[in-house]
């Protein structure tokens, strides 16, 4: 899977996420399937349970099926799906 | 924590490898962990290599870097298209004025070089700082001259200097204190060089000059020169099968 910044317009549900980093300690370890996402939030089935994870709070690795694991700093995944396609991020060189 | 210190402007003669490694030993000794050394264009991969042996053996990190000398901004632009990606740090020396205004607001230059002893070829006012502060160039001032000079001369390098950092405290551009040093003797230890700065008012940024600043070029330019960077907040961690 060739990954670019466009990556962000995709859909995630579906996907495994991880926490990576997150300044909130009760985020630490949680992964699972995203099974859901709002403006701001992400919905993670963790271990049957689902935990709700404030996007601006948190790094998440995503993997996707073919294996690929993509790091993004959830600051860039704010809004909906939807509004997100209309988001560019330019990589400036 | 301890902190890390960067001279990012040391003079290296490529030719005589046995001045280049005392000059790096020497560096080391002095406490410093990160060296950038300007290399020409030209430079083959070779001798970048034999370059970052010495400073392995040394146990101090190293960065290549470019001083782009442009005559005209579009031959400056060029230079920044042909080199950006090979040089972890790109400096320009400003030594005319248009050049020093499209080097302040590209974002692909790491440091802006003034290095004309007159204060009216010093093109670092409010209007540069303005540009700068909106990129991500800091303003490099070396310490050679500093050394080097004596008498009304040197006083009037300082009077330009204590401007030059007003400004860019200002308008909160970083600033990056380096050696400049083309031998043993112009190298100091990097707390010397950051009480030496306090010499044009630079007192509680000084040690900021000599660590972390320069520590912030080089680990960003590192993080964006990586192949598993996709843009500022992507990167990838593990590529997948399909590859």
């Amino acid at each position: 899977m060739k990954v670019t910044p466009n990556i962000i317009c995709s859909e995630f549900i579906g996907t495994e996420a991880k926490i990576a980093q997150s300044p909130n300690q009760n985020y630490k370890g949680i992964t699972g399937k995203v099974t859901d996402e709002t403006k701001n939030t992400f919905t993670i089935l963790h271990n049957g349970k689902t935990k709700h994870v404030i996007k601006e709070a948190a790094v998440f690795h995503f993997t996707y099926s073919d294996g690929t694991t993509v790091e993004i700093d959830g600051k860039l995944l704010t809004g909906r799906p939807e509004d997100r396609l209309k988001k560019t991020i330019k990589r400036l060189w | 924590m301890k902190k890390i210190f960067a001279d990012l402007h040391l003079h290296l003669n490529l030719k005589e490898p046995i001045a280049t490694s005392r000059i790096i030993n020497k560096t080391a000794t002095l406490g410093y962990h990160l060296i950038a050394v300007p290399l020409p264009p030209e430079t083959q991969a070779d001798e970048t290599a034999k370059l970052q042996r010495i400073c392995r053996e040394a146990k101090i990190d190293f960065a290549p870097r470019i001083d782009i000398k442009a005559k005209r901004p579009d031959d400056l632009m060029q230079q920044l298209r042909r080199f950006r990606r090979r040089f972890e740090v790109v400096c320009v020396v400003c030594e005319s004025k248009e050049v020093a205004r499209q080097a302040a607001k590209d974002r692909r230059v790491d440091l802006l070089n003034f290095p004309s002893l007159d204060a009216r070829r010093r093109f670092f006012d409010r209007a540069e700082a303005e540009l700068a502060s909106n990129s991500l160039a800091a303003l490099e001032i070396d310490m050679k001259p500093l050394l080097v000079l004596e008498g009304p001369a040197r006083a009037r390098l300082l009077s330009s200097l204590r401007r030059e950092t007003a400004i860019a405290r200002e308008f909160h551009v970083p600033i990056v204190v380096s050696s400049g040093a083309t031998s043993e003797m112009l190298l100091r230890k990097p707390r010397d060089n950051a009480a030496l700065a306090s010499l044009f008012d630079l007192d509680d940024w000084s040690l900021a000059a000599v660590s972390e600043n320069p520590k912030a070029i080089v680990e960003r330019n590192r993080q964006k020169l990586s192949p598993n960077f996709v843009a500022p907040g992507i990167r990838v961690i593990r590529e997948g099968n399909d590859c």
